[in-house]
């Protein structure tokens, strides 16, 4: 049974569509990066997951109760870390654990109480004197103390500087080393998640564009560059081409262009060809994560 | 559960309540020395004729001070929890959401008792000091109206700070102030004897908006 399943889920702000006919499902042990575009529709449906957005229509089944209507035994196997790690500023770091462990049948403060030995706080220091760094590792400790089947991080990156999210990164790997837990997290910080997530979902207005193993996504999509031409250079009007119905992207450059999409090279070869692009020069070139992100959804 | 939400709340307005149990309780000190000044200085029964003809009472001054801890308790209690959504967290937690809002309110009711529990025992131990028996019976009434007001602000203000929406806001905001404001029209002799029911009744109402509006939260209707 999927940890969650998003079932044809669509929602309108007014008249501007948020989310159209979106589905797609997490399985257990998986850690999933969900990802798109600001606006893309990643917040509503993290929101609609925690039942604080009821969707115009589609549902969404968490560890399979329709999450408008989760008992409190399931949302207690479910962690969930608000963008921008909030948490209540007024208790120190014993006090909030306190307050927390009560709610959670099956709490080992251990794991928070380790996260917390490696922070320069002093044992009462109240959580809103915290930098946002050491606030975001009291956010995740408690979430993972509650030892939870599901953990949901919405922007878990949110104003944490590289050492802060290479540790929160590290954290939530070791966390999930043992394939039980699932992760479904969003970020903005796509580098970050290369060599984490098992699974990615890109969002692109307000649709599923990609939903498959970032594994598969790794393998499969391809990077090109190619020396631009005088030939080149006059040809494109505007800077990049984006032909959305082959998934193919050519990022034009002053001295060099690069193409990306899922295909072999002789197929790439074929396009520029049609498009009367001389590309003698084509080789295949590494390609990021957040290449493929950017190749996907365009910089615009 | 619900000790571990008294024990978030208490720590989080333990400060501010403590203060607004000793401005009130002080205050309340100063009207009952300055009802024995005017014991002193004039005949009781000038002090009683002056209440049942010329609607004078002592601790007409006190009349706000229930409203303003409404007011401030409902303030220091949700705007923390309603700033960036931190309400978020209290909706997440393992318990029902209504019963969490309810637990919230009620909280916040105890601790809006307690700290008028001080005023009204002086008010009470005045009133058998100074009055009459058959007088003691008017004062609590008379006092009712205004702490009635101080619950029902308190769970108005609940209500418009978990709304998300400016128009219920608004509308929550008039409702609270128009109804509200027909508690404290009369403090004389007698006034709201027979109403004090269906007044009671309009406040206890209002604790079911702030559900209404964390309701709506939940489900995202703006």
């Amino acid at each position: 049974m999927p940890v969650i399943e998003c079932d044809h889920l669509t929602h309108y702000y007014g008249d501007k569509p948020a989310l159209l006919d979106v589905s797609w499902t997490l399985q257990p042990g998986r850690i999933c990066g969900l990802l798109g575009r600001n606006g893309a529709g990643k917040t509503t449906t993290i929101n609609i997951l925690n039942s604080f957005l009821t969707p115009r229509s589609g549902r969404c089944l968490l560890l399979g109760e329709d999450s408008r209507r989760l008992t409190p035994a399931v949302k207690s196997r479910i962690g969930y870390l608000i963008e921008g790690h909030i948490q209540y500023g007024f208790f120190n770091i014993h006090q909030i654990e306190k307050f927390y462990s009560r709610f959670y049948p099956h709490w080992n403060p251990a794991i928070y109480y380790h996260l917390m030995s490696k922070l320069d706080i002093t044992p009462r220091q109240r959580i809103a004197t915290m930098s946002c760094g050491q606030r975001s590792q009291v956010a995740l400790g408690l979430i993972l103390a509650q030892n939870p089947d599901l953990i949901i991080f919405d922007d878990y990156s949110m104003g944490l500087d590289p050492g802060y999210r290479r540790l929160f990164i590290e954290v939530i790997r070791d966390y999930a080393a043992d394939g039980k837990r699932s992760i479904l997290l969003t970020s903005h910080i796509i580098q970050d998640l290369e060599n984490l997530i098992d699974d990615c979902i890109i969002y692109q207005n307000g649709r599923v564009l990609i939903d498959t193993e970032t594994a598969r996504l790794r393998a499969d999509f391809r990077k090109y560059t190619f020396a631009t031409t005088p030939a080149v250079t006059g040809f494109p009007a505007i800077a990049d081409i984006h032909d959305e119905p082959a998934g193919i992207h050519l990022e034009r450059g002053e001295k060099q262009s690069a193409l990306y999409g899922f295909l072999e090279e002789h197929t790439a070869r074929a396009w520029l060809a049609a498009k009367n692009i001389p590309a003698e020069t084509l080789r295949p070139a590494p390609l990021t994560l957040e290449d493929t992100f950017i190749a996907l959804t365009g910089k615009y | 559960m619900p000790t571990s939400l008294l024990y978030k709340e208490w720590l989080k307005l333990r400060l501010a309540w403590t203060l607004l149990l000793v401005g009130g309780a002080a205050f309340a000190i100063f009207l009952f020395f300055k009802l024995r000044y005017v014991y002193t200085i004039n005949d009781p029964l000038d002090v009683w004729n002056a209440w049942m003809t010329k609607a004078w009472l002592y601790f007409r001054a006190y009349q706000y001070a229930p409203l303003t801890l409404g007011l401030v308790l409902g303030l220091l209690q949700y705007l923390p929890e309603v700033q960036a959504h931190r309400i978020r967290l209290v909706l997440h937690l393992p318990l029902g959401e209504t019963r969490a809002i309810a637990l919230h309110l009620a909280i916040g009711a105890a601790l809006l008792t307690a700290a008028l529990i001080p005023a009204v025992a002086l008010f009470t131990i005045s009133g058998i000091c100074y009055f009459p028996a058959e007088y003691l019976h008017n004062i609590l009434t008379v006092l009712t109206p205004p702490i009635l007001v101080g619950y029902g602000a308190y769970f108005a203000t609940a209500a418009i700070l978990l709304e998300t929406n400016w128009r219920h806001r608004v509308l929550y905001l008039l409702l609270a102030t128009g109804g509200l404001r027909l508690f404290m029209m009369e403090n004389a002799y007698d006034t709201y004897e027979r109403i004090l029911a269906p007044l009671a009744l309009w406040t206890f109402a209002l604790a079911l908006v702030p559900l209404y509006s964390s309701y709506r939260f939940r489900k995202g209707l703006r």
